[in-house]
């Protein structure tokens, strides 16, 4: 009997805080219980209706009445806490759900506009750094060769060289300059000639990206790529190209 | 009337006899798991194959072998020799193999029936009966009193070690022994004269494909074969959800690709390398050593580079193979020229394309270093031919998960068939957008100067 007291008064001891905390409206109090009033918590009524022999029914209460310190008391009051109207008809649950989802998609976006628009090294070139010219000449003839040269098929073609050096990845940047000669004879080939700037610093740049083969393919591709149909078609073997000075 | 009708019915009956007793055909014996569970005796029967009689085995005695008519010594001999057998049935592939060596060779093709003796659940006792297998073979031959030279033998798995000990019985004098996955298992680090080597024959060509597990790791022949590296094969079941397919598939695949070797549309060049990641990096596709002959091809044919692979001793061999025949892939070199500041890595797809055929292949066993105006080397393996090229598709590839998408920036872009007579086929100054297809018509290549 003498252990059962102390038992009963350590655990009372203990759970101070804790029956303040239940004690709030609202707050998993039992309506159902008798004489016990609002600010007044459950388990002190009990206590005390142990200590002075008073007769207290408490119909919800469990055999126990220290279960609300374990875990699956504390459990279910949390349950309760998360079901409480934060504002409006939100929830707890829910704002905290809000919050989390909005954390993530903060991240996560910021991370993917950062990286999706993050600048092309690749792409940052001032065309002014570019001072020392490079030439390329060569010729080639039209397939059709009853064509005369006149000024409007000679700016056709030029336009073309221009067009397909301007569009080109590799070149583009450094790409000038494109000139077609006025046709001698019809039966002569077109001569033309590109003008490419480099920079100051350009040893790899000759020998790799403005090398020959590269400014000779570059046009020669587009040439086997052309319209079948084109006026101005010109014949893919007959391409030359030289290094200028 | 009636009595001459009955007669020749009688005359009739009895011929029709004699020559189904005549065309008895015998069969690689069939035996049953029981007979596995509580095993059985060595008994070694010679089953004779010939262009007269290809599909009805006749018996050979290993003590006289001129008994049966249609063994003719003049023809050279082929041994067939299965493995191990735990399920006790006679191997799926022997009468296919018969059929397609005679097809190919007007030969003795003799099938070492040992299926009594193979099948036992007890894998050593098995091991144990090989020794006597090879004897009673070396018993056959010195009878037969063919030309040594003539002979190839053909092993599968534990037949690949019988090979091995017949041969060492005449000291390395029988012409040729064809290892298809010989056999692991009580044989890895055994010493030469306990497992086939290069010396038990004038010639030795190993395929390696489940060297992980019932096969042999290491070289044992002048050339070894590492199908797709010498253990996976495309295909094979990778769990043992599958069944016994799981244990048996990678094992069996070195039979059908031998088989389909003799189907001379379907040649497979193998690569000398010493190892299977510099192979598939393309670092191993000069062939200079075999000077105009090329590399070697795999199979019954490689019999062609004997001489040269004999002054080179031993070489190791990879290529990879399609999951199902025809297993031959066609392979091409690719250099890739880019101009990024930065380096750049990933993997490419390509694709090539003509009027009828699409087909694709993805090099992404690793992944690629792309440096600024440096070649980079890839080998591309499609499952078939394409001729006459007229589209190629690439695409650029990373694994990078939240990172800006990567553009490969190429200067040059070469695809160059391995087959002999086709050309290489380029392309200049294209812009590979992470995961997006470019698809350009090639040109010829010019004289490069980088």
């Amino acid at each position: 009997m003498e252990i059962e007291l102390n038992d009963f008064k350590q655990s009372n001891n203990n759970d101070e805080d804790e029956r303040r905390v239940d004690s709030s409206p609202g707050n998993g109090s039992c309506p159902n219980t008798q004489n016990a009033t609002e600010g007044v918590p459950l388990l002190y009524n009990l206590q005390d209706g142990g200590q002075n022999g008073a007769h207290v029914i408490v119909p919800d209460m469990p055999d126990n009445p220290l279960a609300e310190n374990t875990p699956v008391g504390t459990l279910s009051r949390l349950k309760k806490e998360l079901q409480e109207e934060a504002c409006w008809k939100v929830r707890v649950w829910m704002l905290i759900l809000i919050i989390l989802i909005l954390i993530i998609l903060v991240i996560f976006f910021s991370v993917y506009f950062c990286s999706v628009y993050q600048e092309d090294v690749d792409d940052k070139y001032n065309v002014a750094d570019f001072v020392v010219p490079l030439f390329f000449r060569g010729h080639f003839t039209l397939l059709n060769k009853n064509l005369t040269l006149d000024t409007q098929s000679q700016s056709i073609l030029k336009q073309k060289l221009t067009h397909i050096y301007n569009s080109s990845y590799a070149l583009g940047r450094y790409f000038s300059l494109a000139t077609v000669n006025a046709l001698r004879d019809s039966s002569s080939p077109v001569e033309y000639e590109l003008k490419f700037m480099m920079p100051e610093e350009h040893k790899l740049l000759k020998e790799f990206t403005l090398s020959k083969e590269m400014v000779y393919n570059v046009l020669l591709q587009q040439i086997y790529d052309q319209d079948i149909n084109e006026p101005l078609r010109i014949v893919p073997t007959s391409l030359t190209m030289e290094v200028g000075s | 009337m009636m009595f001459r009708v009955h007669c020749l019915l009688t005359a009739l009956t009895i011929t029709s006899f004699n020559i189904c007793k005549g065309e008895e055909c015998e069969q690689i014996t069939d035996l049953d798991l029981k007979h596995s569970i509580i095993g059985t005796p060595l008994t070694v029967r010679l089953i004779l194959y010939t262009r007269e009689n290809a599909t009805c085995g006749k018996l050979l005695s290993n003590n006289d072998p001129f008994a049966t008519p249609t063994f003719k010594p003049y023809r050279p001999c082929t041994f067939l020799i299965h493995g191990y057998r735990p399920t006790g049935s006679p191997p799926v592939w022997m009468h296919t193999m018969v059929k397609t060596m005679l097809n190919r060779s007007d030969v003795n093709a003799i099938v070492v029936d040992w299926n009594r003796g193979a099948t036992n659940i007890n894998y050593f006792q098995v091991v144990k009966n090989t020794r006597p297998v090879a004897d009673i073979i070396t018993q056959f031959i010195q009878k037969a009193n063919v030309p040594l030279s003539s002979i190839h033998m053909i092993g599968i798995s534990l037949g690949a070690h019988i090979s091995g000990f017949t041969g060492a019985n005449f000291n390395g004098s029988i012409g040729r022994i064809t290892a298809l996955d010989p056999a692991g298992p009580s044989f890895r680090g055994n010493s030469p004269d306990e497992r086939l080597d290069p010396t038990d024959a004038q010639f030795v060509d190993a395929l390696h494909t489940d060297m992980d597990a019932f096969g042999y790791r290491d070289s044992l022949g002048h050339i070894d074969y590492y199908a797709n590296g010498g253990s996976d094969q495309p295909g094979c079941p990778k769990t043992i959800l599958s069944g016994s397919k799981y244990f048996k598939c990678d094992h069996q695949r070195s039979v059908f690709l031998y088989l389909d070797s003799m189907n001379d549309s379907r040649q497979i060049t193998a690569y000398p390398c010493s190892d299977y990641s510099d192979f598939l990096d393309g670092k191993c596709l000069n062939c200079k050593r075999f000077n105009s002959s090329g590399c070697p091809v795999f199979g019954y044919d490689v019999i062609e580079w004997k001489e040269v692979l004999l002054r080179l001793g031993q070489t190791t061999t990879f290529f990879t193979t399609n999951k199902e025949a025809p297993f031959c892939k066609s392979g091409y070199q690719v250099e890739i020229v880019s101009w990024n500041l930065e380096v750049r890595w990933g993997t490419i797809t390509i694709t090539l394309q003509n009027s009828t055929q699409e087909i694709q292949t993805q090099i992404n066993h690793k992944s690629f270093q792309f440096q600024q105006f440096t070649k980079t080397t890839l080998f591309a393996q499609f499952e078939r031919d394409v001729d006459s090229v007229e589209k190629i598709t690439l695409k650029y590839v990373t694994s990078n998960v939240l990172t800006p998408r990567y553009k490969l920036r190429i200067l040059r872009f070469r695809l160059t068939p391995l087959k002999k007579g086709l050309r290489p086929m380029c392309r200049y100054d294209l812009l590979l957008e992470e995961n997006k297809d470019v698809t350009f018509r090639p040109i010829p290549c010019h004289h490069s100067n980088f």
